[in-house]
């Protein structure tokens, strides 16, 4: 049973804390995505679970077993490296079956065992080429095949597609989901991508400064996060101040000042406190009169991206907010300087407290 | 007054053809993004109109002027950014400051051009700043000045956003724009990234194998695409192979294998000719029950996928087919499930149809 348990993992270079006292389960056949921005501590931690740093402190299990002192040869893991780290001077072929070959296994059980994989990772065309005859996407998933030839049961995944054009991104991310669903992996994928990593894992841990700052599905991360760093790292949303005017028995009415008042299903706060609310661009509806939970607005720039509209409205007081609308073919669209009205219905008024080192400090990525 | 074009412009580099006559105007003032897959030329071209590459053929006209044998330096108006690398080791006013000291010019215009332009891009409170000590979106803004101190109007910008996580890229780029279009500066962006170009370009010129495949606003591009090339890398679609049944004076009839038909408006070739119909992802909508007119097939969702705000569900149709739908993600966070059967249905207006490529579908929509 490929399960993966960190137990109070902790590492530090020098005075910085790479990893923080970090508690982690990976179920078996779970497909589970680490993100958080630059120098949070993802790839210490999946190197951790490799075999390829120590950690300072803490325990890992694989399948129930303490691996702290074995060796990532005997781990029985698969692990794809971002620069793809491919033997120049071999074919793709050669290099499939270099492992195998290495820990001398039967050529014949070798050669099917590779068969096998080029086929299923498709790319049995080229298996007689040379890596720098290949294109990125290509040369990726030889790497991908290499990794499964261990036909170990956890796969670990270091930015595998950090290297690699957008629009082949997104489709080899699929071709990795699929793979490790058909074979049944257990599969851990550190990226930088957050849009990646919510459109493929079963699960997604979001981590800042070495710690994890929460853990869920992707949907749910993105409908109800549970921290205001986690409503502004995973999609975008919008960020406004306010302070709790009433806690009702269907939620609290937020006081956002310039005479701006918006309910929220959200009751976890008390009457008077200073908090910080957040709505995604997509769950805010433009009208034409006034109504229930809406605020005035004008609109101040209009972005064109495809399918979408993307709209910066400006509301009293000064404060932007930006609106993602779909085109409906036909549609006209509403123009530069129009006053409207927004709405955004309570159960996507998300709430919080306000952060003690100030907004902006808590929404830096940097 | 900050122009550029370019004529029958030709670069070979032994055997490989990366650039086949192109021609180009830039407008003075203009967000020009130049989109395409890796190897299509788009650096090459940069290259070229920066003096970095000679042309083999053609010409390339900045201000009115030709310039194919004008060294790179002496193309004042215009400006290369590899990256936004500032000095590290020098403050913002250094930075800024840089070209014109190197220029010579006399004290007293050095400090006062400087200050002039950090007062533009709004960074005068922070001149004595060292640039680690400044936010990503502040060092894009000083990089900028120092190319304006540096007498640039033309900026030539080479995957600026490659580096960085994707989560600021997108707050970087649209200042950016806002920047270069209050300075008055004529912009050639270079990206592999079809939603930056998208969302900050004038004009998209969409480059493929050394060729120009189309050029035009945002939203024609992605309304109207010119080739199956072009609706693919630009936003993506559904892409099936059929054979035309029937035309009349409202459009036309699609036959695709497994006995589906779909009906299209637009009028591609003749009954008889084998085509390919292209229907964009969040044109394709998926309903519990039957509606009026055409294009209404019955499939099963097969996988849902969440996608930046969106969700995208695939759905296997009756012939067997698969048909992909987007769909912004509403408020309740109500979603399909996989094995859910429903009704998936398109307008005939949102069905494109093109001729059958000579060198087939897939290599037409093909990524890797």
């Amino acid at each position: 049973m490929p399960e993966v348990k960190l137990v109070n993992i902790t590492k530090r270079y020098g005075r910085i804390i790479a990893n923080d006292h970090i508690n982690l389960t990976i179920k078996d056949g779970e497909y589970v995505s680490i993100i958080g921005p630059s120098g949070c501590g993802k790839t210490t931690l999946i190197k951790i679970i490799a075999g390829i740093i120590k950690p300072d402190e803490g325990e890992v299990y694989i399948n129930g077993k303490l691996v702290n002192d074995v060796p990532i040869e005997d781990r029985g893991i698969g692990y794809v490296f971002q620069n793809i780290a491919l033997f120049p001077h071999m074919t793709v072929w050669d290099n499939v079956i270099y492992g195998p070959k290495v820990k001398g296994y039967p050529l014949e059980e070798a050669e099917e065992l590779a068969r096998e994989t080029i086929e299923m990772i498709k790319i049995s065309a080229k298996k007689d080429s040379y890596p720098d005859e290949l294109s990125g996407g290509t040369q990726q998933k030889t790497a991908v095949a290499r990794a499964l030839m261990s036909r170990s049961s956890l796969l670990l995944l270091d930015e595998p597609l950090g290297a690699l054009d957008l629009k082949v991104r997104t489709v080899l991310r699929y071709e990795i989901k699929r793979i490790v669903k058909d074979l049944g992996l257990t599969a851990l994928h550190v990226t930088h991508d957050q849009e990646e990593a919510m459109s493929i894992s079963d699960r997604v841990v979001v981590m800042r400064k070495g710690r994890i700052v929460e853990a869920g599905r992707p949907l749910e991360l993105y409908m109800r996060p549970k921290r205001l760093f986690t409503a502004n790292f995973v999609g975008e949303a919008n960020f406004l101040t306010g302070e709790i005017s009433k806690v009702t028995e269907n939620g609290s009415i937020i006081d956002l000042g310039n005479n701006m008042k918006l309910a929220s299903t959200d009751k976890s706060r008390m009457a008077g406190e200073r908090i910080v609310i957040a709505f995604r661009p997509e769950f805010v509806y433009i009208r034409k009169g006034t109504g229930k939970n809406t605020l005035p607005g004008r609109i101040t720039n209009t972005i064109y991206s495809g399918n979408l509209l993307r709209l910066t409205i400006e509301l009293p007081g000064g404060n932007e907010i930006t609106v993602k609308k779909t085109i409906r073919s036909g549609e006209t669209f509403p123009r530069l300087g129009e006053k409207v009205m927004v709405n955004i219905p309570p159960e996507n008024v998300l709430v919080y407290p306000y952060p003690e080192g100030g907004l902006h400090k808590e929404l830096s990525l940097e | 007054m900050a122009n550029v074009r370019l004529i029958n412009v030709t670069k070979r580099f032994g055997r490989i053809l990366a650039l086949d006559r192109i021609n180009l105007s830039v407008m003075d003032g203009e967000y020009l993004c130049i989109l395409g897959p890796t190897g299509a030329g788009k650096t090459t071209l940069l290259r070229i109109i920066a003096g970095l590459l000679e042309p083999d053929e053609g010409e390339v006209y900045i201000d009115g002027k030709r310039v194919n044998s004008v060294p790179p330096e002496k193309r004042s108006a215009v400006y290369m950014f590899q990256n936004f690398a500032l000095f590290p080791h020098m403050t913002v006013w250094q930075n800024v400051s840089f070209g014109p000291v190197v220029k010579e010019w006399s004290p007293e215009r050095i400090r006062n051009v400087t200050s002039e332009i950090l007062e533009m891009v709004r960074l005068g409170e922070r001149r004595d700043a060292y640039p680690h000590e400044l936010s990503g979106g502040m060092q894009q803004r000083v990089a900028l000045a120092r190319a304006i101190a540096a007498g640039a109007k033309i900026l030539l910008l080479d995957e600026p956003f490659g580096a960085l996580d994707a989560r600021l890229r997108v707050n970087l780029r649209t200042q950016l724009r806002s920047l270069v279009k209050e300075q008055g500066l004529t912009a050639i962006h270079v990206t592999h990234d079809q939603e930056e170009a998208l969302m900050v370009a004038d004009r998209i010129v969409i480059l493929r194998e050394g060729r120009i495949e189309q050029i035009g606003s945002p939203q024609e591009i992605y309304t109207n695409p010119k080739s199956i090339f072009v609706m693919s890398f630009v936003g993506g679609a559904n892409f099936f192979d059929g054979v035309i049944s029937h035309i009349d004076r409202l459009g036309s009839t699609v036959d695709l294998r497994g006995g589906l038909r779909i009906r299209a408006h637009s009028i591609t070739g003749r009954v008889g000719d084998r085509v390919v119909i292209a229907i964009r992802r969040e044109n394709v909508h998926l309903r519990k029950s039957r509606m009026r007119g055409f294009n209404n097939l019955i499939g099963e969702i097969t996988d849902v996928m969440f996608v930046g705000g969106s969700i995208e569900y695939v759905v296997r149709l009756e012939n067997g087919m698969s048909i992909m739908s987007r769909v912004l993600l509403e408020g309740k966070g109500r979603v399909l499930k996989r094995g859910d059967v429903v009704i998936v249905s398109f307008h005939p207006r949102d069905c494109h149809v093109f001729p059958y490529p000579e060198r087939g579908l897939l290599k037409e929509i093909e990524a890797i």
